[in-house]
């Protein structure tokens, strides 16, 4: 399985200068001299995987295997060492590569690349990445036990993007309902924490953002890019009916329609045609 | 005196919507009031409404048509046919009305209005096309509790040998492509598919107001920025929300890893074979390029991966233009009929089945049983009340005359701004 990757003289790429390239479509990127023919995957993956060579060298040879993979038939011969090639990359010295490699494998739930992000998550000192990209590489495959790390984290983190990232994986965990109705609410918290809540929070429990969205609108005090969140979903996910046949958010849409920024404006009037207010 | 004018002989509303491919029209007297004879002569002619676009009409299904038309409709209410074609597209509908008056006179006695609507490209549309395609594909997604699912479930690694890395690549991306267009279009009548065009600068796709703005060469873990007042903020088609979709190239520009469109047309040849036109799907052995493959792998997140690729809507953007390049090539090369052996590739022994041009395609066909996959999501390819193919449980075969250049019941409802009938 591994003699692909390992390196031989005849499939071993001969040293480039390090700012070799080609143009395509205008634009440049490394010239990966790859021989015609059936070895091409596998002199890619032998690029790949040198960490002699230059880290856009390798990330071109990620790119072109990557398009390959599409090929479905013709990429079985290298499908399972591209694979091992990948997890070898998650320790590899290069943040770029051990993150690319990361993504790939995590968007086919690697076991491999779970378990060692898991690991990272509760023992930072093995981390191969930091916790805000550990936890959205853990997102696609969001199980119980990535769950409640992310709840600890949003509760102890100093770092709003980590907390973000926690809020993306809550989004499907029912028992951080509360959490993330409270980090909605919370005036205090930033705006992009309050966003990532209310979409969090709509995976979860769509009625509860709009009782939400229902009162954030009428909260004069409110930040706008919070309002306009509400209105959003309200406009594109609420009951027309109920809406039409509350009086105070028929008052406050029209006001906005003539009040405030243009963006606001254009939201509520596309409210009052939608939902006849 | 009064007329009925139906567009695709419906009387249904939700047909009035036209290509560049000829529709069938009927026209019959409802009132015969006013008329001596056995019949009268009444003038069609047209008016561009708000969403603008203007049409021809013509007898039979052939020729360029002309901006009016004149015909003789029976006294006693029998239908008689025309028909119209799409010359401009509209951007909102209704774009055009039909006006009927009887030879001699100004007053109207029928009027119908209908949309020219088009696939085009994303970065050419207007703001309400724009928000109107994103309210209708927020909706479809609905927080990821919508039909959306079936979708991004579908293209993942145990239905890829149906999609990918066989002939039927292209056919079945096409009937993929226009199965989530249909579904929008129940949402909203005048959404129809854009297409990103990757190998062009498309900076205005890439902002909060549309598909959301990544980082340059970030590593796709944090999702996109979308403008508060954007409803695909709330997109959600995996276990969390949000769309990660870093660029690996500078948006301002194309991406460098798609063939040129020429360079990708030139793939055919030589004998503007399909198969040799398909390699346009993944890097040709010992070169970094192709048109398909490269697009993907343009940016770092789901969409890079086939089993996540589909849950970003971006991919109906990229696909719906590898299908443009696609109708591009068969126009060019006239590879719209089947019975020309250069327009598929057939081969013996057969390709792996789903790749052959009389077998059924999964999903829609809703076979589970091997070699296909043990599940069929989304149950048959969506209707359309304009047209009939490539009905429920399309063929390869059905997916190539598209605008019914060869047979008028093949037309399958969609034109690109950019390749005429």
């Amino acid at each position: 399985m591994r003699k692909h990757t390992r390196r031989t003289t005849a499939t071993r790429p001969k040293p480039r200068r390090a700012g070799a390239a080609i143009t395509l479509a205008g634009a440049k990127r490394p010239a990966l001299a790859l021989q015609a023919g059936d070895k091409a995957l596998s002199q890619a993956l032998a690029i790949l995987g040198d960490t002699d060579d230059t880290v856009p060298r390798r990330m071109e040879a990620l790119r072109v295997l990557q398009a390959a993979t599409f090929a479905e038939k013709q990429f079985d011969s290298v499908r399972a060492d591209f694979k091992a090639a990948l997890r070898k990359l998650v320790h590899d010295p290069h943040p770029e590569l051990r993150q690319r490699a990361l993504g790939l494998l995590s968007r086919g739930r690697d076991d491999y690349a779970q378990s060692t992000l898991l690991e990272g998550l509760k023992h930072p000192a093995k981390a191969v990445v930091g916790p805000g990209d550990a936890l959205s590489y853990l997102s696609y495959n969001a199980h119980a036990g990535v769950q409640s790390v992310a709840r600890s984290l949003f509760k102890e983190s100093k770092d709003d993007t980590v907390r973000e990232q926690a809020l993306r994986v809550m989004a499907s965990d029912p028992a951080a309902r509360g959490v993330i109705r409270t980090a909605l609410a919370n005036k205090k918290e930033p705006v992009s924490i309050r966003q990532m809540s209310a979409a969090a929070l709509h995976a979860l429990d769509p009625q509860a953002l709009q009782d939400w969205a229902g009162k954030a609108v009428l909260d004069k005090t409110e930040h706008e890019d919070i309002v306009a969140t509400g209105l959003t979903a309200m406009n594109q996910f609420g009951d027309s009916e109920l809406m039409s046949g509350n009086a105070a958010l028929r008052k406050r849409i029209g006001e906005m329609r003539t009040k405030g920024s243009g963006r606001m404006k254009r939201l509520a009037k596309s409210m009052t045609a939608k939902h006849k207010l | 005196m009064k007329v009925e004018i139906e567009i695709n002989n419906s009387p249904q509303a939700a047909s009035r919507y036209v290509t560049w491919a000829w529709s069938p029209c009927r026209i019959r007297v409802t009132d015969p009031a006013g008329i001596t004879g056995t019949s009268a002569t009444v003038g069609l002619t047209q008016t561009a409404l708000g969403g603008g676009g203007s049409i021809r009409f013509a007898s039979t299904a052939t020729g360029a048509g002309s901006a009016t038309h004149s015909l003789s409709v029976p006294r006693n209410g029998t239908s008689v046919s025309f028909f119209i074609r799409g010359l401009t597209a509209s951007t909102a509908d209704p774009g055009v009305q039909i006006t009927a008056r009887r030879t001699g006179t100004t007053a109207p006695v029928g009027t119908v209005s209908l949309m020219v609507r088009i696939r085009k490209d994303a970065t050419t549309l207007t703001n309400g096309e724009r928000d109107r395609l994103i309210a209708a594909l927020a909706q479809f997604n609905n927080q990821g509790l919508g039909r959306f699912t079936d979708f991004a479930g579908t293209h993942v690694s145990a239905g890829s040998p149906e999609a990918h890395g066989r002939p039927g690549f292209l056919p079945w991306h096409r009937a993929f492509v226009l199965d989530l267009e249909r579904e929008l279009q129940t949402i909203d009548r005048s959404v129809a598919m854009p297409y990103w065009r990757f190998d062009r600068p498309a900076p205005s796709l890439f902002t909060p107001q549309f598909m959301g703005q990544g980082t340059f060469n970030g590593p796709g873990t944090t999702p996109v920025t979308f403008a508060a007042t954007n409803p695909l903020r709330f997109w959600r088609a995996g276990p969390a929300p949000g769309i990660m979709r870093d660029p690996a190239f500078n948006v301002n520009g194309a991406s460098p890893g798609p063939l040129s469109q020429a360079a990708a047309l030139a793939l055919g040849n030589p004998g503007a074979l399909f198969r040799n036109f398909r390699r346009l799907e993944t890097p040709l052995p010992g070169t970094q390029q192709d048109y398909h493959g490269m697009a993907h792998v343009s940016f770092s997140g789901p969409i890079d991966s086939i089993p996540t690729a589909a849950q970003d809507p971006l991919f109906f953007f990229l696909h719906c233009n590898v299908d443009r390049l696609w109708a591009v090539w068969q126009r060019q090369q006239g590879r719209f009929d089947i019975a020309v052996a250069a327009a598929y590739e057939t081969v013996t022994p057969p390709n792996r089945i789903g790749h052959n041009l009389p077998d059924t395609m999964w999903p829609w066909n809703g076979v589970t049983t091997p070699p296909r996959p043990n599940f069929a999501l989304g149950g048959t390819l969506a209707s359309s009340p304009c047209v009939g193919a490539p009905g429920p449980k399309p063929k390869v075969s059905d997916c190539f005359d598209y605008q019914g250049a060869i047979k008028l019941a093949n037309n399958m409802g969609f034109s690109y701004d950019d390749v005429p009938l």
